[in-house]
């Protein structure tokens, strides 16, 4: 990717996302780095990082924030929540929140970025439009506690595929990373020492992904990723989950 | 009566698959190479004493069977030994076994079946074909199983000859005895029932494929794990 190449990374501020903003910078991208909240995050407004306080249960308001922000080359859909919940403790804003953080947004930014990718690539027309990497969970091929976050994580498995077949025919790529359990604030939130324990016993090296090893991913498919790698899902899980 | 030739029918699913199909009123042609717990008294049974190693003598094995209108691909074996020190002759019985012998039975059954634009053949996978075994080349003879699966069902599915399979996860059988305890503990961390498979639930499910599923049904592998293995 050409050094002025723009990046909007959502759920920026921490966990896998602080980690792909510095994965993205080393590669020269200028960065637009958004989430609902910075407190306690360490990135610091640049030349080259630009800080986006936005909350994404605002589906409505994304396309008018897409439109200020002028160009972007690459996008990744990192913001996600889960809560934890069991199905019958749901309540209907828990819900809506979750499909709308970890659905309906990355949908309609997908949506909105493709629009002006597609704008600019009429001119050159050959290599790569634009990229967009989903952020997607092993939770997408199995049986989650959380089952709306399950759900929203399979949905963007296939939003990937629907969006790789509409849009890579002019030149964008879509791809997603299925990651295992990656050290971060939502592990610990919801992996207690004994589950964390269990779980590790699945994975190869018994430890957690790092936020940096799953960033490097990232990096790869926004910056080197071959053309043809398009609606790909890219597993990243040491062996906790193979398919 | 139709008939079914079942491999590996001397014990375990295949007896169990053997037991099912009798049920069902077929008979049922069983081979092995061990008849020594096979406990099927019925008329609608015939023994073939064979071991499947012999892979040139398949095909004029099948040519003395007749009518063969499913065939159950069962046989399979397993050793479990360290990747480094499988013993040569093992990975030649697992391949033979495991992969060879079932292509060999499909190759030799397919033109009856097609003449007759008819025909069922359901091949025994596992899990392992998706995770990784210990055993090596069990898990990578059963992953060339279930993708031989797909294969035999393009090349016959015009002919209306049904090609699928089933993935059992650890079913309670000796092979299941054979597994070290780390693995049968995680076995009952994962399934949703908390208990193995049973045997006769997979051979339920081999019975299906092999009588009854719809037809446009083909080149599937059924997964039979409850959660031990969602793909």
């Amino acid at each position: 990717m050409p050094g002025n190449s723009v990046a909007l990374v959502t759920g920026a501020a921490r966990g896998i996302g602080r980690a792909v903003v510095d994965a993205l910078a080393g590669d020269g991208f200028h960065i637009v780095a958004l989430d609902r909240d910075f407190e306690g995050s360490d990135l610091v407004e640049s030349g080259s990082l630009a800080l986006l306080k936005y909350d994404l249960t605002d589906v409505a308001g994304i396309a008018a924030l897409v439109a200020s922000l002028g160009r972007i080359d690459v996008l990744v859909n990192n913001a996600g929540v889960q809560n934890g919940l069991a199905i019958d403790d749901y309540t209907e804003a828990a819900r809506e929140r979750i499909l709308a953080v970890n659905l309906k947004a990355p949908v309609e930014l997908i949506r909105s970025v493709s629009r002006q990718m597609l704008e600019r690539h009429r001119v050159h027309r050959a290599g790569s439009a634009g990229r967009v990497i989903n952020l997607t969970s092993v939770a997408a091929f199995m049986a989650h506690t959380d089952l709306w976050y399950g759900v929203t994580k399979a949905g963007i498995v296939s939003f990937t595929r629907s969006f790789a077949a509409q849009l890579g025919p002019q030149g964008i790529q879509v791809n997603a990373i299925a990651p295992g359990p990656i050290d971060t604030d939502m592990l610990n939130k919801f992996a207690q020492p004994e589950r964390r324990a269990q779980l590790m016993q699945a994975v190869w090296s018994r430890r957690a992904g790092t936020p940096p090893e799953l960033a490097e991913v990232v990096r790869w498919l926004a910056s080197e990723a071959p053309v043809i790698l398009n609606g790909a899902v890219i597993d990243v899980t040491d062996g906790c989950f193979l398919r | 009566m139709p008939r079914a030739l079942i491999t590996g029918a001397g014990r375990g699913i295949g007896k169990e698959t053997a037991r099912a199909f009798l049920g069902a009123g077929w008979s049922v042609l069983a081979l092995d190479k061990d008849f020594s717990s096979f406990d099927l008294e019925d008329a609608g049974v015939q023994r073939i004493d064979y071991d499947l190693t012999n892979l040139a003598g398949i095909s004029p094995l099948v040519a003395t069977l007749g009518e063969i209108d499913t065939l159950v691909n069962n046989a399979g074996t397993l050793y479990c030994e360290p990747y480094d020190a499988i013993p040569e002759a093992h990975k030649r019985e697992i391949l033979a076994v495991n992969l060879e012998a079932p292509i060999a039975l499909m190759l030799a059954a397919a033109p009856q079946m097609r003449k007759r634009k008819a025909g069922r053949i359901v091949n025994v996978g596992s899990v392992a074909a998706f995770t990784g075994h210990p055993d090596l080349w069990y898990g990578a003879t059963k992953a060339a199983l279930l993708n031989a699966t797909k294969s035999y069902a393009a090349w016959l599915g015009r002919d209306g000859v049904l090609v699928n399979a089933v993935a059992p996860g650890p079913t309670l059988t000796p092979m299941y005895e054979q597994l070290p305890d780390s693995r049968k503990e995680g076995v009952m961390r994962s399934v949703y029932s908390g208990r193995p498979c049973t045997p006769q639930e997979v051979a339920q499910a081999i019975l299906w494929l092999g009588s009854a599923s719809p037809e446009y049904m083909n080149g599937m592998t059924l997964d039979v794990n409850n959660g031990s293995y969602p793909r």
